[in-house]
């Protein structure tokens, strides 16, 4: 039964939908930022909100993977300290460039083998996404110093390493939040 | 149907408007209240996080380290004693200092003052070399300050928000800090290096240096205030051709497991 009578069981859905993939970006951002002094491997931890969003837009029947594009840039902006949009608009551009790779070259669904082979230039991306956007507030006099690509691409491999590590874990929470939802919150709220 | 008017375009330009939109918003500093949320709301998980992972580090750090200890035990005692030595001849100039401060008519003013922090975040996603604090504007943080922890420079204030900042790690390739060998007053130039310490540059050949001495800040920079520990010379590593002598500086802090800090402000 829904809870609130007066809002549509859809609408509601979308509601908890959303508040759920809310509340699991904050809680992997949290987790991100708590444990980042612990896993430091050659000055890189693994980043889960990036794993996530990718993870997410490999699926061509869901537009989801927007939300968590935006959001997990968001978080990882204001959490590492940067201008808004330094990690968010090349989270952006990676989402939507495995999202129209999916949906214009892939027949099938994107296994977690493509996805490992995805990630790399996925990555590689996301970071020089990154250093131009940062590069783009120090040349306007924004920032105080300019970002050192050197200095990133140096551990970079060490960063690599580490997300595809975790790139298995990571999509078998994705998939357990995706049955949730599914079997639970659909369920309940008797809509689709 | 041409790629602009699809639907995954359509999304993909709100999403890019908000987020310029977000970056305008911030450069004007319209964008404080939202921060806030921001970095607040995963401080519960990263508290429990954290919670979590400190003892386990911990444990397994006192394994690793169960071998220095001993050896490292009796270097201590060694230095206690020799500073303690070292202690009674400071005491002694430090009354001198003061009878003749008194003959002279010197006042004695504050160097700084401190505004306590607590680390929200340190550089959570390996790339910016950065930490954000809960402190901003509205506690008299402003940007070129230095940041100190345990007596320690750690990193520089690069913005300052509100009622929180960023600051730039001194391990940071990024991070310049003038300094002087507190032993002689020469003056140098502190760096990062890449993540992995501090390197002394910039230091005439003439001058003196050894494995040891105190490094600390300068006062050329009207931000940062003189005196400020940046840490020990370590090994000098450039040969007597190069231009300037160069050499590590040891810090004692843990660059990756800051929680407290502060901010000197002059």
């Amino acid at each position: 039964m829904c809870v609130f009578p007066i809002i549509s069981p859809f609408l509601f859905y979308i509601v908890v939908k959303y508040l759920i993939y809310l509340l699991s970006i904050i809680f992997l951002c949290g987790l991100n930022v708590g444990l980042a002094p612990y896993l430091r491997i050659y000055g890189q931890v693994p980043n889960f909100l990036f794993l996530i969003a990718v993870i997410w837009s490999v699926d061509k029947t869901d537009d989801d993977f927007w939300f968590f594009a935006l959001f997990a840039g968001l978080f990882m902006d204001f959490s590492a300290g940067a201008w808004v949009g330094t990690f968010a608009i090349p989270l952006l551009l990676v989402c939507l460039a495995i999202r129209l790779l999916v949906q214009n070259y892939l027949v099938l669904e994107l296994s977690l083998k493509y996805l490992a082979i995805v990630l790399f230039p996925a990555q590689l991306l996301f970071y020089f996404g990154s250093v131009g956007y940062a590069f783009v507030f120090y040349k306007l006099g924004l920032a105080a110093y300019p970002p050192s690509a050197s200095g990133w691409l140096g551990s970079w491999v060490a960063g690599f390493l580490y997300n595809a590590a975790l790139l298995y874990p990571m999509y078998i929470a994705a998939g357990y939040l995706k049955t949730f939802l599914g079997k639970y919150v659909v369920r309940e709220y008797k809509v689709r | 149907m041409r790629f602009i008017y699809t639907k995954t375009f359509a999304i993909f330009a709100g999403c890019l408007v908000a987020v310029c939109l977000l970056a305008v918003m911030q450069v004007k500093g319209w964008l404080d209240p939202i921060t806030e949320i921001f970095i607040q709301s995963p401080r519960p998980v990263e508290f429990a996080a954290r919670a979590v992972a400190r003892p386990v580090q911990g444990f397994f750090s006192t394994i690793f380290e169960l071998r220095k200890i001993d050896s490292e035990n009796t270097r201590l005692e060694q230095e206690v004693y020799s500073l303690q030595q070292q202690l009674v001849g400071y005491d002694q100039l430090r009354r001198e200092n003061d009878a003749l401060r008194k003959e002279l008519g010197f006042v004695n003013t504050s160097p700084f003052a401190l505004a306590p922090c607590t680390v929200l975040s340190e550089n959570s996603f390996g790339v910016t070399d950065a930490f954000v604090l809960n402190c901003g504007g509205s506690q008299g943080v402003a940007v070129g300050q230095a940041v100190i922890s345990e007596g320690y420079v750690v990193g520089k204030i690069i913005y300052a928000g509100k009622n929180s900042s960023t600051a730039l790690l001194a391990t940071s390739s990024k991070f310049v800090a003038d300094a002087e060998l507190s032993k002689t007053g020469a003056d140098a130039i502190v760096t990062g290096s890449f993540g992995s310490g501090l390197i002394l540059d910039h230091l005439s050949q003439n001058d003196d240096i050894e494995k040891g001495w105190l490094v600390t800040t300068a006062g050329i920079n009207s931000q940062i205030p003189k005196g400020l520990l940046l840490g020990q010379v370590g090994d000098v590593i450039s040969s007597p051709n190069d231009l300037f002598k160069k050499a590590t500086v040891v810090s004692p802090v843990d660059f990756n497991n800051l929680d407290f800090v502060f901010v000197a402000k002059p």
